[in-house]
């Protein structure tokens, strides 16, 4: 066992660090959900692209630094510790990139990496319908095969893609076989949203930001280098990578242990005598931060020695998005009446909510881990 | 970066593992604490140097870390060993092989037959007179509470003991009154002995969580209710995904700590009370989840889950409970005073 970092380590540690703090923005951009504040975010991914700090796992020709697993861990645990923004390109480069780097053609790969690398292309997720939320495997959205024009004309609606008002592209599931099962018949469609036919509509998060937008597809035609893997294999496609969202990609520990750490400062420089009752729920959140940056170390092993985590994200995002709420409701409970005002902690609040919902509710996470970890009978 | 056992921490937890899923079945368990199996169970234990496992080499020990006795104890818990190792790991074997006695030869001899698994020791860490595996124990190491103080042994044929019945009829409780023997360790040993049993204790905890999850899962794919297997209901899916959450993310912690002690850190005594707080609330709460599951043929003795339930509730307990600890953590984070 051995949690230090190599000395090759500590330089990539001490040259992101210097970097990060010299060079993030200061006072923090406003909200990245909304339409000035996403602008001011898309200058801050192109700096980091400039710097080759947007992609530090990728390979060079692609924009990034070849970082290993755990480089990439000291770089995340690095970004938050500097306060340094959400990343409003963090469902392009975690949640496709990896679906890209397995199923992509070569030609897919070196046309659309680079411009998401850097922050020319803006992706969104097209999962959610009106009617699959979390039974997404019964969206009704369909492609319909165009074989004189050599492609496919998308029609149908997703919803609550978060930031659709203000990405470029949009990645997503369509059905292709209305015959086949519901698992089966689907495919993966990479979609630029300046095409004819396709219409956004955004609307107010439960903060208030105009996160979340409707998308509408009027017979969009699309060629056939828009299909990412097989046709008819999109659901494949979409689950191979589903560990990526719930799991250690999207949701380093860096994240939380910033947070947890913002909480002990903010109970301990009150000024007033700490309400001992609150004392030990800043201490629960803080070991339940450290529990979870303890989880993924232990992953990272078990990945760095060829074990595929597998279902384990599910792990993960029961406990990550449990331990976000946690945090701010005790940084509100901290705040007492001051907790209403509109500020990080209320607004992160808000948006802590939202993670037991998305990348599967957590009802779904339960439910996994019961059958696919625990062996439990299916229903 | 690397978060797991050495070859060498693994090779002992497996050896561990195979003697006690052999010589230490519930039956063994329920024999405690007075069967001359155990006897034989703790010659075996010696045999494989699972009694000295931070003794010296030169000592006749392993020589291995926290982290090793981590592994072990874990596997103790696993089979609820109703044996004083954590006593001996944590405890007797270092405090007898420390630096206090160094060339007192009648202490070196107690450390032999300690580490042969000839002689067991009981552990008063609070001296209140009442502390478990005393019916068997040759010597009583007392004091040491919360790391301060000094820590006394006494040979167990001196003073007055009888049972006292526990909530765990395995533990072996006693009741003493009579001398607490010569002080044998104090200041940065007592720190360090304190610590140790706090890990030790958590992670049988772990252990113990980890086989009470096995037995409802296990359970609830073949107990069938409404014509179905009740584990297909969401209700029992959902508390034991809940119960398995709990330990994997209270596993790490123990092991961090382990690590923490190991290479000296600054933060042991911080990391040592995170694992005894997360590792007592997720054995409590894997417990209760494991009993609801079970039914009514868990709440009967007839059945083994009360083994594991009873030994878990000691154990959350004893070296100070989930709260006590959370205590000591918040100290660490200059949230609560000192």
């Amino acid at each position: 066992m051995d949690l230090s970092d190599s000395p090759a380590e500590a330089a990539f540690r001490a040259e992101a660090r210097a970097w990060l703090t010299a060079n993030r923005p200061d006072p923090p951009l406003p909200s990245g959900d909304t339409a000035t504040g996403f602008a001011l975010h898309v200058e801050w991914e192109r700096m980091l692209f400039d710097a080759g700090w947007s992609v530090v796992s990728w390979p060079r020709r692609y924009g990034g630094r070849e970082a290993s697993l755990v480089e990439w861990l000291i770089f995340e645990e690095e970004y938050y510790r500097a306060g340094a923004p959400q990343r409003v390109t963090q469902n392009g480069i975690f949640l496709l990139a990896p679906a890209l780097f397995r199923f992509g053609t070569a030609e897919q790969q070196n046309r659309l990496l680079p411009r998401m690398a850097a922050a020319q292309d803006l992706w969104c997720q097209g999962w959610s319908e009106p009617e699959a939320g979390s039974d997404l495997a019964a969206i009704r959205s369909r492609a319909l095969r165009d074989e004189r024009a050599g492609g496919w004309l998308l029609s149908g609606q997703k919803t609550w893609t978060t930031r659709g008002a203000f990405c470029t592209h949009l990645f997503g599931l369509f059905r292709t076989d209305a015959q086949a099962p519901r698992h089966r018949g689907l495919t993966y469609f990479l979609v630029p949203l300046d095409a004819e036919g396709v219409t956004v509509r955004g609307f107010g998060r439960l903060d208030g930001d105009e996160g979340f937008a409707d998308v509408f597809f009027d017979d969009v035609f699309v060629p056939d280098d828009a299909v990412l893997g097989e046709v008819d294999q999109g659901w494949h496609v979409a689950m191979a990578t589903t560990g990526s969202e719930r799991g250690l990609t999207l949701r380093s520990p860096g994240r939380f242990r910033h947070t947890a750490r913002r909480l002990v400062h903010l109970a301990t420089t009150r000024g007033d005598d700490l309400d001992p009752l609150l004392a030990d729920e800043v201490v629960q959140g803080w070991m339940a931060a450290e529990a979870y940056h303890l989880f993924t170390l232990r992953q990272v092993t078990d990945m760095l020695e060829g074990r595929d985590p597998g279902q384990a994200s599910s792990l993960n995002k029961l406990f990550w998005s449990e331990l976000d709420v946690r945090l701010h409701t005790t940084a509100l409970e901290l705040l007492g009446p001051a907790g209403e005002l509109d500020g990080p902690w209320s607004r992160g609040f808000q948006f802590a909510l939202a993670g037991p919902i998305y990348a599967g509710t957590n009802e779904i996470q339960r439910t996994i881990v019961a059958e696919r970890l625990l062996g439990l009978p299916r229903k | 970066m690397y978060f797991g056992y050495s070859a060498e921490h693994e090779e002992l937890r497996s050896l561990t593992r195979s003697l006690l899923e052999r010589e230490c079945s519930t039956a063994v368990v329920r024999s405690a604490p007075d069967a001359p199996a155990l006897r034989a169970l703790w010659r075996r234990l010696g045999e494989i140097g699972a009694l000295g496992v931070l003794v010296p080499e030169e000592l006749g020990g392993l020589g291995l870390d926290e982290v090793g006795m981590v592994a072990l104890l874990i596997e103790a818990g696993r089979v609820a060993l109703p044996l004083p190792v954590l006593e001996a790991l944590a405890l007797a074997g270092p405090v007898l092989a420390g630096p206090v006695l160094a060339g007192r030869t009648e202490h070196r001899s107690t450390l032999a037959s300690l580490l042969r698994g000839e002689v067991t020791v009981a552990a008063d860490p609070a001296g209140a007179g009442c502390f478990p595996h005393g019916r068997a124990a040759a010597y009583l190491l007392t004091g040491g509470w919360g790391g301060t103080g000094s820590i006394h042994l006494a040979a167990l044929d001196t003073g007055h003991v009888e049972p006292v019945e526990s909530v765990d009829p395995t533990r072996g409780l006693v009741r003493r009154t009579g001398p607490i023997g010569e002080p044998i360790a104090d200041g940065p040993e007592v720190l360090r002995a304190w610590r140790r049993a706090v890990l030790g204790t958590a992670a049988e905890l772990i252990g113990l969580a980890r086989r009470m999850l096995d037995m409802a899962a296990r359970y609830v794919r073949e107990r069938r209710q409404f014509g179905v297997a009740v584990g297909s209901f969401q209700a029992v899916q959902h508390a034991l995904a809940d119960a398995l959450v709990r330990i994997e993310f209270a596993e790490p912690a123990v092991l961090r700590a382990g690590h923490s002690m190991a290479t000296g850190s600054p933060d042991a005594g911080r990391d040592v009370s995170m694992a005894k707080a997360l590792a007592s609330a997720a054995a409590s709460a894997v417990a209760r989840t494991a009993l609801q599951c079970h039914g009514a043929l868990g709440y009967t003795v007839e059945y083994d889950l009360h083994l594991f339930l009873k030994r878990t509730w000691a154990l959350a307990g004893a070296w100070g409970a989930a709260s006590w600890h959370r205590r000591e953590v918040g100290r660490a984070l200059s949230l609560t005073p000192h």
